[in-house]
């Protein structure tokens, strides 16, 4: 066997060991490190999409983000059980911010407006901003990926934080408190 | 004649290679339709909301919203990439599943044309050094066999090795036992958990089998007493049968404090007081403040009025 | 009762693996041992995981609710056929389905005598053993099939419904394990070279019946996963390169490579150490494939729940690598090797090793890409999606390299030719490749990489077909089968993506409405309950030209396990399919349907049956030859030929002129 053979043998077999034991590894830390939080990182930072539409009540709106005022906004649907355990905590949420300047807004995504609005009115709610997405696009310009979801824009505009799932009282008034 | 052969055989070949380099050339593919488009699109993009799916091949809400947007954007003469794009701004990079040429992601357009270079070149290499190959194999030297009792040595050394590392890991926490988001039938006991007994008692229920579905929600509540799932259900049951006694000691607890279940549990509770000659009125109506879309809500409206 | 049977013949299994292990590696230690270990030891395990299967399967079939894999599978109102296939289902029952098909490995390779040299086939089996009694331990101790339930409920929330939906369920699993665990042996065998040095021309001859099988079988198993997908789960597409299928992928493209490679080695003993490698590669991968899928590693439609698996398998498979390196680093004399280099480059040689630096690129393409989110989110946290578009663009010119040097590699000489002749030879495939690229230029334009594609499908063809006409022979056919299947499956592949269109829309009853070319018209929406499951089926009438035909598309719902599924209808034609989806239906009557139309579909299929059949028929001719072989050697009047091999590459070889 030439010189360059009898090299070459040992450090191709440390190569492929090198990079075995490296997969071995990094799959033992994957399998250990597994069940991450759900993603909905993205935008944060970013400036906030337009919400632009009609509500449920068949009234125009328009959302101006960065006009100095905090938004809440929350995508919700009828057909959602969680999200209709959270529509009084957002109603009594909104009533309880106005006098601080905080606005309380929600989409309404993939639903029916009749369900909607009967929710609302059981719920004593109807004065809850509530923007028409029956084909779900306002929910994926605003990044959902299931409902409910909270997303909270600051007053320069700029999203700063979102949560899937319900929203407590306290995380509601916490994320008030910080980006006022 | 067979000279003649010879020549314009090679000449049609060298025609027929230069038309069809030709013919790939100019080849103008028609614009494909918008739907096609969009499916590419979306073969593209990753559903956020599914186990890995793409947006074309998913049939969730979220991802025929997303097939919307795309189909709306294209139409408005938006770019492939500029959607992609959008989505991205939105979802964040890993809404797209081909990875970018950046960075660690580089390794994966590197790898397979590294590999593919190394290999090229080893075949030059060793075919330049070929010399006539010796057919009979005769004069090979034949290598020795190991020692038997060495490899099998190395053999146990490497399984002890190998099982020694899993009862490592077993041993400080039970292995296994992670919140998936697809929530195994168990995690890690020997016997089903709380919450697999309510979805077995839930879907015996659906199929009429109320005797084994109070079984299964009396073994969920054996496991987990306060689970609120587990007495709303068994509560239910046991009203439709009519043992009103004990529902109301099950069910009183998950009234109180908001949750999944209170407007279920105020139901049940409403229910069997009317059933008992108790006041009921008020339950009732805290059930359809909470639950108006309720299934059940027209018939308790019904109910209330005919007082 | 049946829990206890079921888990004692599991540990039958389990432990007389053991013993079989013990036994014939004892017998191999003794090298020059005249006896040989009792053949009827390998039938053991295979005895004890029958019975356990049966155990499990009596269970199911008796509804009997206390035994917990029955509790949390089984169901009154699934009919029989899937209560059988929903063992295969769930983790812990295909692990049983799994051992059995091991073990059944075991027992034919043990009980058979070796056909070749006793050592050798001594460590194979032994090796064989070994892994047996993993993976009967495996299920023993992480198993949860037989544990009591108590109290046992009355009734359970049946099998996945995507599960049992369709008959393929009982063919295409046991079908899949058959291909991967035919790697085992194709392990065992490198494991036992590796320790008796006897890695030469005999060992390729003793391997490829079963590289054959085994890519077959494998071939066949992934084919009709991908048709399954398309036809029966509605996912639209028939691969999506999704982990679990490239899991499988990955042992098929070394096996491939094994035996391309093997015919190299069988004429001259050249490249043993890399054809171990590729043996021991594919039972890796293979391994690796069963980590993926069930340790809840990757997220995908087709994983198993998470099991307890994980650990211990990473574990074996670490085991099992280091254990190779170190028996590589032992035998650091070399496996010796014939004297020469490769073969000039325009060789069969040369060629065939070209097709495998080609396959493992791939190999390592498909590997890195689906490994790349698990690992990267693990070491760094970051969130990456490797998909379609990713494998498609990497594995497009790879593929096209492949289907142009198998145009021209079967026909080249063994010891080398000049440029000239190979030019020669191959001009009347030049000129039909070419013709065929300006005619779908002309009359179906389309994209580039679909037309080099059907150019290089044309090139090859007619290869074939000249190679065939002059020189038909039984095993020059089978072999050239082959490759003319994964033509039609290109071809396949390239069509239907190419010309592929698709659309969505809603359709109000009495007004059709034209999605993706065609005229979609709904006369009705019915729902029933079948089994159980309550479906709702859409009545439509689909009319495309002249063209008309009424299909009924449909959604499942499960309430055991509250899952809906799409039932897709599809109406295949031998130029291409017409697939609709219901994707919902209303009270009043309209729907919102997905129609596409994919042209030449079709021949994916019927290239992936070609390919299977080809490899099987060619195993056929070869063990018919091998046993004329046999008896020929066995007449004692004529004087013997030399020992060189006699195999079907040889015999094509003697007619070379």
């Amino acid at each position: 066997m030439t010189l360059g053979r009898r090299l070459l043998r040992p450090f191709s077999l440390t190569i492929g060991l090198v990079v075995a034991a490296g997969l071995v590894v990094g799959l033992g830390i994957a399998l250990g490190a597994r069940g991450g939080e759900a993603a909905g990182r993205a935008m944060l930072g970013a400036p906030a999409p337009a919400l632009r539409g009609t509500t449920v009540t068949g009234v125009d709106y328009r959302l101006h983000p960065a006009r100095g005022h905090l938004t809440l906004v929350n995508i919700w649907a009828a057909w959602c059980a969680p999200c209709r355990d959270e529509i009084p905590l957002l109603a009594r949420a909104a009533a309880d911010y106005r006098t601080r300047g905080v606005r309380v807004v929600t989409i309404d995504t993939r639903d029916g407006p009749v369900a909607a609005r009967a929710l609302l009115s059981d719920a004593h709610a109807q004065d809850l901003v509530a923007v028409k997405d029956p084909d779900g696009r306002l929910a994926v310009a605003w990044g959902a990926t299931g409902v409910p979801e909270t997303v909270v824009v600051d007053g320069h505009g700029i999203v700063r934080a979102r949560r899937l799932g319900v929203v407590s009282r306290g995380w509601l008034d916490s994320q008030v408190r910080r980006w006022s | 004649m067979v000279m003649t052969r010879r020549v314009w055989i090679p000449v049609l070949a060298v025609l027929a290679v230069l038309a069809a380099v030709v013919a790939l050339v100019l080849t103008r593919q028609p614009t494909p339709p918008l739907s096609t488009r969009v499916d590419r699109v979306a073969k593209t993009l990753r559903c956020p909301a599914c186990n890995g799916e793409s947006v074309a091949a998913s049939d969730t809400p979220i991802a025929r919203s997303m097939r919307s947007e795309i189909t709306l954007q294209l139409r408005k003469g938006r770019s492939p990439d500029q959607v992609r794009q959008w989505f991205v701004a939105r979802y964040g990079a890993d809404i797209v599943t081909t990875p970018s040429t950046r960075g660690p992601e580089l390794l994966l357009w590197a790898l397979p044309a590294g590999v593919l270079l190394a290999g090229g070149l080893v075949l030059l290499v060793r075919s330049r050094g070929h010399r006539p190959h010796v057919q009979d194999s005769t004069d090979l030297a034949r290598p020795r066999a190991l020692d038997g009792r060495r490899v099998l040595a190395a053999a146990v050394v490497c399984a002890a090795a190998g099982a020694a590392v899993p009862a490592a890991v077993a041993l400080p926490g039970r292995v296994g036992s992670h919140a998936g988001s697809s929530a195994p039938t168990t995690a890690t006991a020997d016997r089903l958990g709380p919450a697999d007994w309510v979805r077995l008692g839930r879907s015996l229920d659906r199929r009429g089998d109320q005797p084994g579905a109070e079984h299964a929600y009396r073994q969920a509540l054996a496991l987990a007493p306060h689970s609120a799932a587990a007495r709303t259900r068994l509560a239910f049951d046991l009203l439709r049968r009519g043992h009103l006694s004990s529902v109301e000691r099950l069910v009183r607890p998950v009234t109180g404090p908001p949750g999944r279940y209170r407007p279920l549990a105020l139901l049940v509770l409403g229910l069997a007081q009317r059933g008992r000659g108790e006041p009921f009125v008020a339950t009732l109506h805290r059930f359809l403040q909470l639950a108006p879309d309720h299934p059940a809500a027209p018939q308790v409206r019904r109910l209330l009025r005919s007082r | 009762m049946t829990g206890w049977v079921g888990t004692f013949a599991l540990a039958a299994a389990f432990c007389s693996a053991l013993a079989c292990f013990a036994v014939w590696s004892s017998a191999a230690v003794r090298a020059e041992a005249t006896t040989q270990a009792p053949r009827w030891l390998c039938l053991l395990p295979v005895l004890g995981a029958a019975g356990t299967v049966g155990a499990a399967e009596q269970a199911l079939l008796s509804h009997d609710f206390s035994v917990r894999f029955v509790a949390e599978n089984g169901s009154l109102s699934t009919p029989a056929y899937y209560t059988v296939t929903s063992l295969w289902a769930a983790h812990d029952g295909s692990l049983l389905l799994w051992v059995l098909i091991l073990t059944a490995y075991l027992a034919v390779l043990g009980w058979r005598p070796p056909a070749g040299d006793r050592s050798l086939h001594a460590w194979a089996v032994t090796a064989l053993s070994a892994v047996a009694a993993f993976f009967a331990g495996l299920g023993l101790f992480t198993g949860h099939v037989f544990d009591r339930v108590q109290p046992a409920p009355t009734n359970g929330p049946g099998p996945n419904p995507l599960l049992a939906d369709h008959p393929a369920m009982g063919v295409h699993p046991p079908l899949l394990y058959a291909g991967l665990l035919g790697t085992a042996v194709l392990f065992s065998y490198a494991v036992a070279a590796l320790v008796t040095g006897r890695a030469d021309r005999r060992w390729a001859r003793v391997v490829r019946p079963w590289a054959l099988w085994t890519w077959s079988v494998l071939t066949t198993g992934i084919v009709m996963g991908a048709w399954w997908s398309y036809a029966v789960l509605g996912w639209g597409g028939y691969w999506a390169w999704d982990p679990v299928e490239n899991a499988a992928l990955l042992p098929w493209l070394l096996t491939t490579a094994l035996l391309h490679a093997g015919m190299v080695q069988r004429r001259s003993g050249a490249l043993p150490a890399w054809n171990l490698s590729l043996a021991v590669g594919a039972f890796l991968l293979a391994g690796f494939g069963v980590l993926l899928t069930r340790s809840g590693l990757s997220v995908s439609v087709h994983t198993f729940a998470a099991s307890g698996v994980g650990v211990p398998l990473l574990a074996f498979l670490a085991a099992v690598l280091a254990g190779v390196v170190a028996l590589g680093l032992m035998r650091s004399g070399g496996l010796g090797r014939a004297r020469g280099g490769v073969g000039p480059l325009l060789s069969r040689t040369s060629a065939i090793l070209a097709n495998n630096v080609l396959l493992v690129v791939l190999t390592v393409t498909v590997l890195v890409g689906t490994l790349f989110p698990v690992l990267a989110d693990a070491v760094n946290g970051t969130q990456v999606s490797v998909g379609p578009s990713y494998f498609n663009t990497v594995s497009v010119p790879v593929i096209a390299l492949l289907l142009a040097l198998m145009g021209i590699g079967p026909y080249l000489r063994w010891r080398g030719e000049s440029a000239g002749s190979v030019a020669h030879r191959a001009l009347l495939p030049i000129v039909a490749g070419a013709s065929v690229v300006v005619c779908l230029a002309v009359v179906a334009p389309t994209g580039r990489a679909a037309l080099v594609t059907f150019g290089l499908a044309g090139f090859v063809v007619a290869g074939i077909v000249r190679d065939v006409v002059r020189r038909p022979s039984g095993p020059r056919i089978a072999a050239m089968g082959v490759h003319v299947g994964f033509v039609l499956l290109l071809v396949g592949v390239a069509g239907s993506s190419a010309y592929a269109v698709a659309g969505e829309g809603t359709v109000t009853p009495g007004h059709p409405h034209r999605v993706a070319g065609v005229d979609v018209a709904v006369s009705g929406v019915t729902r029933g309950r079948t089994a159980g499951d309550t479906v709702t089926r859409a009545d439509l009438v689909l009319r495309r030209g002249d063209h008309s035909v009424r299909l009924t598309p449909g959604l499942r719902y499960s309430p055991g396990h509250d899952m809906t599924v799409a039932v897709p209808a599809v109406a295949s034609r031998p130029g291409g399919d017409l697939y609709v989806t219901l994707l919902s239906a209303d009270k009043n009557g309209s729907v919102t349907v997905r129609v596409a139309r994919n042209p030449l579909v079709g021949w994916i299929w019927a290239g992936g049956a070609v390919m299977a059949l080809s490899g099987l028929w060619s195993l056929l001719l070869l063990l018919r030859l091998r046993r004329r072989g046999t008896a020929r050697q066995h007449a004692p009047t004529r004087p013997m030929p030399p020992p060189v091999a006699v195999t079907p590459k040889v015999a094509t070889r003697a007619m070379e002129p």
